[in-house]
């Protein structure tokens, strides 16, 4: 095993708090501790920081905090939660990944739990997850999501995202025309 | 306020689209009057690819509720909301992008027959030679092994409700919808396609049929002229389209007034009409002019249609009638308002559970094989 695989990772959230991917609070229970050889691992789910990491050099990297200016603590920490679950996931290629990813809502026992958050959370996780560039966790993100929206109505869907209903008055007129023929029966 | 029509939504659909596409944000529009501004929901921080990327998770109808949140999700995802060509082969049981279905519809633009393998480039001019082949076949109704509308719309309902299994949708089942089935009236149809729109839950259409005038005077003429609903009769409707027996009742007066409106609208269609030629002053159908482009509604199952004479798209110089109808199919099989199209069932004497009956007394969503059936088993 190589000595890169051993380094620690540093991750510096925007409000500042630096974050031991090996040292996230999940990791810490018990006796369990993240072995060093997969720090490396679980931070490279990142796409972002991966390219980070291969531009910087085993030198580079140091002891130095790798700054993630769009992410805060909470969200970081429960970004590297995921990574670490996942550590182990195969890398899909591109293309089959982009074919099969959206063919389902189905999600992961550990992942639907992972998910119940609060919206703010969820929907920083996914900005997180598109900003670090980890396909997969905004894949689990978005089918939540999706799974919140299905069997919905346009007005349900405003009720459970908190959703102002922006339409003009004459276009919720409109629409709300549109709507009123589906009930005349 | 008088209750408008989905017809008049759908007329109100361009001016409606036009200010959707100066919404320039995707949900959020802080209203800037109120003192204290809300606090943003979270979805609200999501940029239109991550809103495009949660949509891809979607099927077509919990997507078409997502684009009528609000303008920003309409201008974004309406265009999804698709519509259905008539010599379209669009497969949704796979949910392919809107560049698949484009090119799909660019594929479908070329006339060669659906059962052959098509070697034309999609962007080049339909192939000549199977051009000919397409105009030998008369009757798209035949040309392949049918699909019951019954069967697509239900297959279409269920989709609506499980989320998946989606069924194309055949260029005859179009014209079985609108009445004008190809099988029937061994008529080509100029225009012929079908819009499904999901609304509250319902499932609806807007079905438009293009015939050229004279195809229409010669329905009438051979009494092949289909019903609009089961109450009410294009012939009925719209008298000057042509003459037919049954266009004439027992009052001889309402039948002369028929006929001089049908030369009236024949002599006008070839620029030689002269309004003083029709003679029933009162009667509705005696102004040309208030009669095209008019929604009516069928005051029993809520049927809504009307009657336009357009351009036609290949030749402009040409017009064609366009028959257009707008349906609200319900919910579900057991909504009622899908009984309503369907009708009543007849029931046999002393059937019992699962209930047999000898027919529907309107069987118009009915596929073809069940209009022969003798029973009908209702569970």
């Amino acid at each position: 095993m190589s000595d890169a695989k051993l380094q620690k990772i540093l991750l510096q959230s925007n409000d500042g708090v630096t974050i031991d991917v090996g040292k996230s609070p999940p990791l810490d229970i018990g006796f369990w501790r993240t072995p060093p050889s997969l720090y490396r691992a679980v931070a490279e789910r990142s796409v972002l920081i991966r390219n980070m990491l291969e531009d910087l050099g085993d030198e580079g990297i140091g002891n130095q905090a790798i700054p993630i200016p769009n992410v805060n603590e909470a969200v970081l920490k429960k970004v590297i939660e995921w990574c670490d679950h996942h550590r182990n996931d195969p890398v899909q290629p591109a293309d089959e990944e982009a074919d099969t990813r959206k063919k389902t809502t189905d999600i992961e026992e550990w992942d639907q739990k992972f998910m119940q958050v609060d919206q703010e959370m969820l929907f920083e996780v996914i900005l997180a997850a598109n900003y670090l560039d980890i396909k997969p966790l905004l894949d689990v993100g978005c089918k939540t999501v999706a799974n919140m929206i299905k069997g919905k109505s346009p007005e349900e869907i405003r009720k459970t995202f908190n959703i102002t209903n922006d339409f003009t008055p004459e276009e919720e007129e409109h629409i709300r025309r549109e709507n009123e023929w589906a009930e005349d029966r | 306020m008088p209750r408008q029509s989905i017809a008049d939504s759908d007329s109100a659909k361009g001016d409606v689209a036009e200010a959707k596409t100066l919404a320039s944000s995707v949900i959020l529009k802080k209203k800037s009057f109120t003192s204290q501004a809300p606090r943003l929901a979270p979805i609200h921080g999501l940029p239109n690819e991550l809103l495009l990327e949660i949509s891809k998770h979607l099927p077509a109808p919990p997507r078409a509720a997502l684009a009528l949140v609000s303008p920003g999700t309409m201008t974004l995802l309406g265009q999804e909301i698709v519509k259905i060509g008539a010599n379209i082969r669009f497969d949704w049981r796979k949910k392919q992008s809107i560049r698949e279905f484009r090119n799909l519809i660019r594929h479908d633009s070329c006339p060669t027959p659906r059962d052959d393998l098509c070697s034309c480039p999609h962007e080049a001019a339909p192939c000549p030679s199977r051009k000919d082949k397409e105009l030998g076949m008369t009757n798209l109704g035949c040309s392949s092994f049918p699909l019951p509308p019954f069967e697509m719309v239900s297959e279409i309902m269920t989709s609506f409700e499980a989320g998946d299994s989606y069924k194309a949708l055949p260029a005859k089942d179009i014209s079985y919808l609108t009445g004008f089935r190809e099988v029937a009236t061994g008529q080509r149809l100029a225009i012929n396609r079908a819009e499904f729109r999901i609304r509250n839950r319902s499932l609806a259409f807007k079905v438009e049929t293009g015939l050229e005038p004279q195809v229409v005077r010669d329905l009438q003429h051979t009494g092949r002229m289909p019903h609009i609903c089961k109450h009410v009769r294009w012939v009925k409707e719209y008298p000057f389209l042509g003459l037919h027996k049954n266009s004439f009742t027992d009052c001889p007066i309402l039948a002369r007034s028929y006929a001089n409106i049908h030369d009236g609208f024949w002599q006008w269609f070839d620029g030689q009409f002269d309004s003083s030629n029709v003679t029933a002053q009162n009667h509705k159908h005696n102004n040309l002019d208030m009669v095209f482009g008019i929604v009516r509604k069928c005051d029993d199952c809520y049927i809504q249609f009307c009657l336009n004479l357009v351009p036609r798209p290949d030749t402009p110089d040409r017009r064609l009638l366009v028959f257009t109808v707008w349906k609200n199919l319900g919910t579900g099989k057991q909504d009622n308002i899908w009984k309503t199209h369907v009708g009543r069932p007849c029931s046999a004497s002393g059937s019992q559970w699962p209930y047999v009956f000898h027919s529907y007394e309107w069987q118009q969503f009915m596929s073809t094989k069940y209009e022969k059936c003798d029973r009908i088993y209702v569970v």
